[in-house]
């Protein structure tokens, strides 16, 4: 079947068929998620040889696994005997080799074959042990950068660093925010499936003018609480990350949006850095780590939700990423990683435990009214109220940066910006020149 | 190394019951000429005669530090259930020949900077007793424990406690032996541990040792062949290439376990020779096939063997591990 893709993305609004035809749906799966630099996982995820972490590559199960000589290996989880997925879903050690659950056939941790049982019945059949497709096939290529792993399905395109382009400082700003200039995931991880297209809450990402209507019950409630307190009391830490929802829109308006090439963005920080206790002791810890001047520069670049497009959002001063499963045209699993900056004192983990759990958990007060939102979104989209979805607010004004371009904080530039990279992936003309898009452009 | 040519002839020159047992030999060259020297851990490769009438190989600690002179000691236990090589040794009289390979030392003393601990275990004394003489003869401090089933026993009861050593029984039960938690305690630069005795109680040593955050090149260790022997299968050396080891494989012992013991680290998953996880290359010897994994071509072939189940039909395997 071919699908005519033709004249659903224009410069300032899609037609509703990208979020809720499966039909797209599968090409994205092909064009855009098997091609492009995928986020795998962290490489503390899987700290010593014999380590494994499941995720999916557009729609392949893999696995991320540490071989004995300590190289990370990002393989598809599937056993090239029967085809049964080698490790369970999830997270574990497989020992010094995997073993498949069937038939017991083993396998190095690098994904060579390292031996079947009944090796005799072999003998003479077309089936040759040496032959590399006996071993787990590996994905085209991975890459990692500052410890963040990265796949992708096709042997061709872009270098890692130059697919991550301008948000490569969000990852560099992830890790030298910690002392020892490293972090590691810790503290499990939180799955949602929510009940949407994956690209809606790409776009929440970065849509401020939502916050203060969707999430008024959350802010207000917030603001309240603090209200109550004895008159001078300091905002305590879990009323800032709240009621910050509640900002009128000209607080918006004067942040900075960036977009870059290949969809990627970042919106700058939206929280004051605070003085209590628990912040000043971490701003301690780095300065005794890296000196005062230093310290000062990593901690100037205070940025909010960092895209990178299509597979995560890191937060880099609140030390989380959030990774974007499509599971179907309407199921999307998002999963949240809570990081530990090494060498900072353990009340900063735990603060971003409480960032975690009080703004981004599904059991929260401020998630589940996204949550709804999106369900909505989707649920409208399949309608037949109409047929396009306006991207138009600040249109036209976005200014040019190097790889990018730049907005004011209530532009839609980036829903634009990623939907010119989507376009330029899937081979959609949207009417614009090429040198105009942010996506694919070169 | 091992042909005809490093060969000792040695003539029985007295047998001293030490236990029931055990008893001493002190052999000497049968031409009066001194033994080639050999450093405290080294052992002599006797050559037995079994009860099935084949001739075996049985490696002997030398309990005695070497004295240039033509003289050394051994002391063997005798294992009536064993294929008959121990048996031999305890018929044998004072004028009795005997061959050997002359001393090898896998299990050197390293004395260090700090005074290294000595840690027997039933037969396993002899090697351990030869380091603590030579030390004594140097007046140089160590730490000296041999543990032993009970005071009958004990072999060189009175020679360890005069040389300063604790002799510890348990009654046949483990949990009354050592404190190893205690006695190993945490690892200090210069401080070597040497450990020799059955299977169970070295691996012991060798994990809590490790546990305890002991370098591996502080730990030394050597195994004696105390397993029951099953009928048929005789001991073997295996030379382990790229790790420079050479192993004795006793009767009654996996190759797998030996390389275990070892600290070889080698793959392994089934035990019973079906998964192949434990196939390894062999170089030299010739191996004795008891797996089901192998083809048969494979097998003919002979250059490789699962380690866990098979065994070496040549006296000397030597491995490419």
């Amino acid at each position: 079947m071919t699908i005519d893709l033709q004249g659903l993305v224009q410069p300032d609004r899609v037609h509703k068929r990208v979020y809720t035809d499966p039909a797209i749906f599968e090409l994205e799966m092909d064009r855009v998620f098997g091609q492009v630099w995928i986020y795998i996982g962290h490489e503390s995820q899987v700290p010593k040889p014999g380590d494994y972490f499941t995720t999916r590559l557009g729609r392949e199960p893999v696995m991320m696994v540490r071989h004995a000589d300590g190289q990370v290996h990002v393989m598809f989880n599937r056993c090239p005997h029967k085809g049964a997925k080698l490790v369970p879903d999830g997270s574990g050690s497989a020992g010094k080799f995997l073993r498949c659950l069937y038939h017991g056939w083993t396998f190095k941790c690098d994904g060579s074959l390292l031996s079947v049982p009944l090796r005799s019945g072999y003998e003479c059949t077309a089936l040759d042990l040496k032959d590399p497709q006996y071993g787990v096939r590996k994905v085209a290529r991975v890459a990692t950068h500052r410890g963040f792993v990265f796949a992708s399905l096709s042997a061709d395109g872009p270098k890692l660093k130059e697919f991550l382009g301008g948000v490569a400082t969000s990852l560099d700003n992830f890790c030298d925010r910690a002392p020892e200039g490293e972090v590691e995931v810790a503290g499990g991880v939180q799955r949602v499936i929510q009940r949407n297209n994956w690209k809606i809450f790409f776009e929440n990402l970065h849509d401020t003018i939502h916050a203060v209507a969707t999430h008024e019950s959350s802010w207000r409630a917030a603001k309240e609480e603090h209200e109550a307190m004895p008159a001078s009391t300091p905002k305590p830490f879990e009323v800032v990350i709240v009621d910050g929802n509640g900002e009128p829109l000209e607080f918006w308006e004067k942040l900075e949006l960036k977009g870059y090439d290949h969809g990627h963005g970042f919106m700058e920080g939206i929280f004051v850095p605070p003085t209590d206790p628990v912040s000043l002791a971490y701003v301690a810890s780095l300065e005794a780590a890296k000196g005062a001047k230093r310290a000062e520069e990593i901690l100037r670049v205070n940025r909010h939700n960092t895209i990178v497009y299509p597979s995560c959002s890191p937060h880099t001063s609140f030390q989380q990423i959030r990774v974007i499963r499509p599971l179907s045209v309407d199921r999307t699993l998002v999963e949240i990683f809570s990081f530990r900056l090494k060498g900072a004192p353990e009340a900063t983990f735990q603060r971003t435990l409480k960032y975690t759990n009080i703004v981004n958990s599904p059991s929260s007060n401020v998630m589940p009214d996204d949550l709804e939102a999106y369900n909505r979104v989707q649920e409208g989209l399949g309608s037949n109220g109409g047929d396009w979805v306006s991207m138009h607010r600040a249109a036209g004004r976005d200014q040019p940066l190097p790889g990018g371009r730049g907005s004011n904080g209530n532009s839609e530039m980036p829903s634009r910006n990623m939907f010119a990279a989507w376009a330029g992936y899937m081979g959609v003309d949207t009417g614009v020149k090429t040198n105009e898009h942010a996506g694919s452009a070169k | 190394m091992n042909g005809a040519s490093d060969m000792l002839a040695l003539v029985v020159d007295v047998v001293t019951p030490l236990t029931p047992a055990i008893k001493a030999f002190v052999l000497r060259s049968a031409n009066g000429e001194p033994l080639p020297p050999f450093a405290p851990g080294a052992h002599l490769g006797v050559q037995v005669v079994q009860a099935n009438g084949r001739t075996g190989q049985r490696a002997y600690s030398l309990a005695r530090p070497h004295d240039g002179s033509g003289r050394c000691e051994i002391a063997v236990l005798c294992e009536p259930q064993g294929a008959g090589g121990s048996a031999w040794m305890h018929a044998l009289q004072p004028g009795a020949s005997l061959a050997a390979h002359a001393p090898r030392n896998d299990f050197a003393l390293h004395a260090g900077s700090a005074p290294p601990l000595l840690l027997a275990g039933g037969i396993g004394i002899t090697p351990l007793l030869c380091m603590a003489r030579s030390l004594a003869a140097e007046d140089r401090p160590f730490e000296f424990v041999y543990a032993t089933r009970s005071e009958e026993a004990t072999a060189y009861l009175n020679e360890v406690r005069a040389l300063g050593g604790t002799v510890v029984h348990d009654g046949g039960d483990p949990a009354r032996g050592l404190d190893l938690r205690a006695l190993l305690a945490a690892p200090t630069p210069g401080r070597h541990l040497h450990v020799c005795g059955p299977r169970g109680m070295v691996q012991a040593v060798v994990e809590t040792a490790r546990a305890l955050g002991w370098p591996d090149d502080h730990v030394h260790f050597e195994l004696f062949a105390g397993a029951i022997e099953q009928a048929g299968d005789a001991a073997f050396e295996v030379h382990t290439l790229r790790s420079g080891k050479t192993l004795a494989v006793p009767p009654g012992q996996s190759l797998l376990d030996v390389l275990i013991a070892a600290g070889l680290d080698p793959l392994y998953d089934c035990r019973q020779g079906d998964c192949g996880v434990c196939v390894v290359d062999v170089v030299e010897g010739v191996p004795d096939h008891r797996d089901h994994n192998l083809s048969p071509r494979e097998k003919a072939d002979g250059k490789t063997l699962c380690t866990c189940v098979s065994r070496a039909k040549t006296p000397h395997l030597v491995l490419d591990i």
